[in-house]
């Protein structure tokens, strides 16, 4: 072992509070008291591991050092990726830093050159809502969410996918929560508190599992921190302070019934820290030994108040080593490195100390891929599924395999090398903008600058933004801007006002604020675009309507359901789109010559407008790109062409009109008797006839939240209990295409099959339907408490129930995204049937034969493309080979006829 | 945290003559949009004792800022000051404050050693000292509904000392001893 102490890894002599070593090892951040505010500093490690690089000046020691805490920094933690760093401090804030890449080293403005910022670390996330300084974070395995406790008692779980949301917050505590850990297999996490408990939630229901008390009764709150530590086998859980007959101890805690019969023994002042190798270990074989194999054990090492270090090994019963008066004042956090061979230890006493390890002293390190093959053979499901070691044996059979295997080498080092051109060119790229070089830009500054008085005759600059900044906002922006325009902003609000509907008393209300704000949208609100045009509208069911019949004023038939029908209105505009600018007006009852009344009925699409007369009330009005049509009082329909023609005579309606929508050269009407019909105009034939809503709203106080006509004249009901049904013409069916309480959306984790982001926002009318509130927070939630069997039935069926339903959609675009996605689950997992069988289907027969049903098409997508796009998803397993290579024979046989 | 970081100050035509405007290209980094406009001022120090004297040569507003990277020139016509100021705050907080010596000194070295009785404003030619800025930070309260803080976040570097504001002899430079005792015999302060 070999110790060092780097004098240069200090905070100007104030206190250093947390240390974490990089998980790629090149550098570690230390987090402490600062000049006047919290200090974060992310160091080299290289200087650390090796004398030459110490000496050399042109390594820097310091990379970044971020002054922003406004207190004291008590904790900073790498993610697992080793993207972010987390930071916690007495200014009850956690910041979230991310590297930005592109923009080059800076100096802080008016300070020496020397202190210049290798490399640049910006805040993505300030996370607010601690109510007192926050003493610990720690990421989950797998980064799917941030834990930070605090002094206010409580612990929260962040999602670290989609920051600053808030999964849960863990009361229970009734003191200052003062440390945290994961269990490695991510089923819990454990706190440690002032409250002299220990307390492990589970991840499942983030509910409390179990409150250890007892090793802690003798316990005071004096210690700054207690940060225990979990096994990365699992099986211990070690707690920071505990006592034992008077004596300082760290509890063990064995995760098999919480049991509390060992501790760590021997320090003098209470355990500040705890913190386990990362690695497992066996004994190292000798030369001529018994090759009889030993059990895996683990390493911890313990820091003390009383200033000293201990490592322990899990198989030995005295500590391996025992290092006194390491520092002036107590320890305050230790980290190891990934290769479980070296360990940071920092103090109090603002200086920090590396220790360095032989395997010799440790034992020899098991690999990732035994370690989880421990974590599978205990919790029967493994972190990592299938590891890139246990590929490598299989046998490559066949050359095109082979060509395609190296193809995908040599890509993924083109991305690499690109990758690091682009890091090259950074600081040249920082310098350039729209093309003009930064001196360029300088020298015009001052003409080009926009200056502008303000009311109050004040000048005011309009800077010129010079950079943008590569952090998180900015990825924001763009999904903002990918957001498709379809999706209107209507259909969140409709979202929002999902209705209650429990009490009858309160759905007459509800149902006028509704229909209020469905008229405000047809007034108000400009429509980006016509294509899809969520509304909201609520339905009555007779069981809420009989209560209140006096309110409604129509005699309804006491068990027909009863839509809200639009009431007759002076004047009312309606804007179809806003590009191209197309809106409708509608005069009623314009006096003409002789007391004639009429209603006018005027559309103005980019500045053209057209104007036509009926003679009777105009109710309710819509329009697409291709097609006007408004309905009338007297049951009337009329439909124009975009120029103002009468494309049919008025279409008597079966009952009084509720809602009516178009889409392209699609109308739905939807009457007050709750009948659906859908009409293509064009072609003059009837989509949907007169189909009841009675068996979707059928039961209790269902409404419709909103409705949807797709571009191929499918109509789609949104209704109040999360459900979504489509119409499929077909089968002349109504089909569920989607549920937000669906348990399978919440189990299913697909993650690591989906593309990449931007495919991820495909849109289309599923997407709208479903919304896109991601819930892969939800998701990898429950990847940690279900067992992977489960976990992969679950995610099979909700991704064929994605297939399925962008197939009922039409939605040719989804449909292929998410067969996709499916497929490549398939790959990942390995089932091997059902991926056949779409391929076979994706196929057809080769040879011609008359009695083939089989369709050449799907959605309008050739099938045989499909299979082409598939190809390359399937050869990334290489135990699909042979399904590979036949399917790859069989479309050259195909492409050669 | 400082949602608005200088990253530089530039002293543009720097020496110039005495009576040219005053350029300054100020570059800032935003992390978070802000809601409102940053208020830059240009203040002339009138005395190293007290802020009583202090005035404020010109001000104006910049905005809006969006996140990233930004640079506009600011540019007045204030003349004649030995020290001078540029601050920067944000719903009315001063978050930074970036301090410059200005000597301003005869060109013709005859004139340099006996400087006329009245002076010679044609002759003059006006020297801010670039290369040393005093730059000293505040946290504010950068939302509204937070309580405001009034630490000094930092203090100029070079000095490696938290003087507090108020024993510094002007206000916020950080530098005892100040201007008489260093500025050239010959030079003007003409307001």
């Amino acid at each position: 072992m070999k110790l060092l102490k780097p004098t240069w890894v200090n905070h100007n002599g104030k206190p250093i509070f947390s240390v974490d070593i990089h998980p790629d090892g090149t550098k570690f951040a230390t987090g402490g008291q600062g000049q006047d505010s919290g200090k974060v500093v992310i160091w080299n490690m290289s200087p650390v591991l090796q004398e030459d690089d110490e000496k050399d000046e042109n390594i820097p020691k310091m990379l970044c050092q971020m002054d922003n805490h406004l207190a004291c920094v008590n904790c900073v933690r790498w993610s697992n990726s080793g993207m972010y760093l987390a930071s916690g401090g007495d200014d009850k804030l956690i910041m979230v830093w991310k590297r930005a890449t592109y923009i080059g080293p800076s100096t802080v403005f008016g300070s020496s050159g020397k202190l210049a910022n290798v490399e640049q670390w910006r805040c993505v996330s300030i996370l607010r809502n601690h109510s007192g300084d926050v003493m610990d974070v720690a990421w989950s395995p797998h980064d799917a969410w941030l834990a930070s406790c605090s002094v206010d008692n409580t612990v929260v779980i962040w999602n670290a996918v989609k920051f600053p949301e808030i999964l849960a917050t863990l009361r229970g505590h009734s003191g200052l929560v003062k440390g945290l850990t994961w269990d490695p297999v991510g089923k819990y996490i454990a706190s440690q508190a002032d409250d002299r408990s220990l307390k492990v939630w589970r991840t499942l229901d983030w509910q409390l599992e179990t409150s250890i008390t007892k090793p802690f009764d003798e316990c005071g709150g004096t210690t700054h921190v207690l940060r225990l530590s979990w096994s990365p086998d699992g099986h211990y859980l070690v707690s920071a302070h505990a006592m034992n007959n008077s004596g300082p101890t760290a509890q063990i805690i064995e995760r098999e019934g919480w049991k509390t019969n060992m501790d760590f023994v021997g320090h003098r002042k209470a355990v500040t820290v705890v913190k386990f190798n990362p690695k497992i270990f066996k004994k190292k074989q000798k030369n001529g030994s018994s090759a009889k194999p030993s059990c895996p054990y683990c390493c911890c090492a313990v820091g003390s108040k009383d200033r000293s270090l201990s490592v322990w090994l899990t198989c030995l019963k005295r500590p391996l080593v025992v290092i006194h008066e390491l520092f002036d004042k107590s320890i305050m956090d230790i980290s190891w490195t990934l290769n479980g061979l070296g360990i940071l230890v920092c103090s109090m006493d603002g200086s920090v100390a590396f220790l360095d390890f032989s395997q010799d002293e440790l034992g020899d390190p098991l690999s990732e891929e035994e370690k989880s093959r421990i974590h599978q053979s205990t919790y029967g499901k493994s972190l990592a599924i299938m590891t890139e070691a246990q590929l490598s044996t299989a046998v490559i059979e066949n050359p095109e395999m082979l060509k395609y295997q190296r193809r995908q080498q040599q890509q993924q080092l083109d991305q690499k090398s690109a990758a690091t051109r682009e890091m090259g060119s950074a600081t040249s790229v920082a310098g350039v903008v729209n093309g003009e070089s930064l001196e360029d830009i300088r020298k015009n500054l001052l003409k080009k600058q926009v200056e502008t008085r303000t009311a109050d005759g004040r000048r005011r600059i309009t800077p010129l933004c010079i950079a943008q900044l590569d952090t998180g906002l900015k990825e924001q922006n763009l999904v903002k801007e990918l957001r498709p325009r379809d999706l209107l902003e209507s259909s969140s609000d409709s979202d929002e006002k999902v209705p209650l509907a429990k009490a009858s008393s309160l759905s007459k209300r509800k149902l006028e604020l509704e229909v209020e704000t469905v008229e405000k949208k047809k007034k108000g609100r400009p429509r980006k675009d016509s294509r899809l045009m969520p509304v909201s509208l609520s339905v009555q069911s007779p069981a809420a309507l009989t209560a209140e019949k006096e309110a409604m004023c129509l005699s309804a038939p006491a068990l027909a359901l009863k839509l809200p029908i639009p009431s007759p209105q002076r004047a009312f505009t309606l804007q179809v789109s806003s590009d191209p600018s197309m809106y409708i007006e509608v005069e009623n009852e314009v006096t003409v010559v002789g007391g004639v009344k009429l209603s006018r009925l005027k559309c103005n699409r980019e500045g053209k407008e057209w104007e036509t007369v009926l003679t009777s009330r105009i109710l309710t009005a819509a329009g697409s790109c291709d097609v006007v049509c408004v309905a009338c009082e007297k049951r009337m329909l009329s439909v124009f062409s975009t120029c103002g023609r009468r494309l049919l005579s008025p279409i008597l309606l079966p009952s009084p009109i509720s809602t009516l929508h178009c889409t392209g050269s699609y109308v739905m009407a939807l009457t007050a008797a709750a009948t659906l019909s859908v009409w293509d105009v064009h072609r003059q034939v009837v989509v949907v006839k007169e189909e009841s809503l009675h068996s979707i709203l059928a039961g209790s106080d269902m409404t419709v939240s909103q409705i949807l006509l797709t571009q191929h004249g499918i109509p789609v009901m949104n209704l109040s209990d999360g459900k979504a049904y489509c119409f499929n013409p077909s089968l002349s069916t109504w089909n569920l295409v989607s549920d937000k309480q669906d348990s399978l959306a919440q189990c299913a984790d697909f993650r690591s099959s989906l593309p990449s982001q931007d495919a991820m926002l495909c849109s289309g009318p599923l997407a709208i339907i479903q919304g896109r509130t991601s819930n892969s927070g939800r998701q990898a939630a429950r990847l940690f408490s279900v067992p992977h069997v489960v976990q992969q039935e679950t995610t099979l069926a909700y991704l064929e129930n994605q297939v399925a339903a962008a197939l009922t959609l039409q939605s040719s675009h989804e449909y292929r995204h998410w067969l996709l996605v499916y497929a490549r689950y398939l790959v990942n997992e390995g089932f091997e049937y059902r991926l056949r069988e779409i391929c076979k289907d994706l196929l057809g027969p080769v040879h011609y034969s008359t009695g083939s049903q089989w369709e050449s098409t799907v959605v309008g997508l050739r099938k045989r493309e499909l299979l082409k796009e598939l190809l390359p998803v399937i050869g990334q397993n290489l135990r699909f080979q042979r399904l590979f290579t036949e399917c790859q024979e069989q479309l050259d046989i195909l492409r050669d006829k | 945290m400082a949602k608005v970081s200088v990253l530089n100050v530039a002293v543009l035509e720097n020496p110039s003559p005495f009576h040219s405007p005053f350029r300054f290209e100020i570059s800032f980094e935003c992390s978070e949009a802000l809601a409102d406009d940053l208020e830059w001022k240009i203040i002339y120090v009138g005395s190293a004792e007290s802020e009583e004297f202090d005035q404020i040569l010109d001000s104006v507003l910049v905005g809006p800022v969006p996140a990233g990277r930004h640079m506009f020139v600011f540019q007045t016509d204030a003349v004649g000051v030995t020290v001078v100021l540029i601050t920067c705050t944000y719903h009315g907080q001063e978050f930074i404050r970036v301090g410059y010596y200005v000597n301003n000194e005869y060109l013709n070295p005859e004139l340099r050693e006996n400087p006329p009785m009245k002076p010679d404003f044609s002759q003059l030619q006006r020297n801010i000292l670039a290369s040393n800025p005093r730059v000293t930070r505040f946290h504010i309260n950068w939302d509204n509904n937070m309580d405001r803080l009034e630490a000094i976040e930092t203090q100029d570097p070079s000095l490696g000392c938290g003087l507090p504001l108020n024993c510094t002899p002007i206000k916020g430079l950080g530098l005892p001893g100040c201007i008489p005792g260093l500025l050239p015999e010959n030079s003007m302060d003409c307001i």
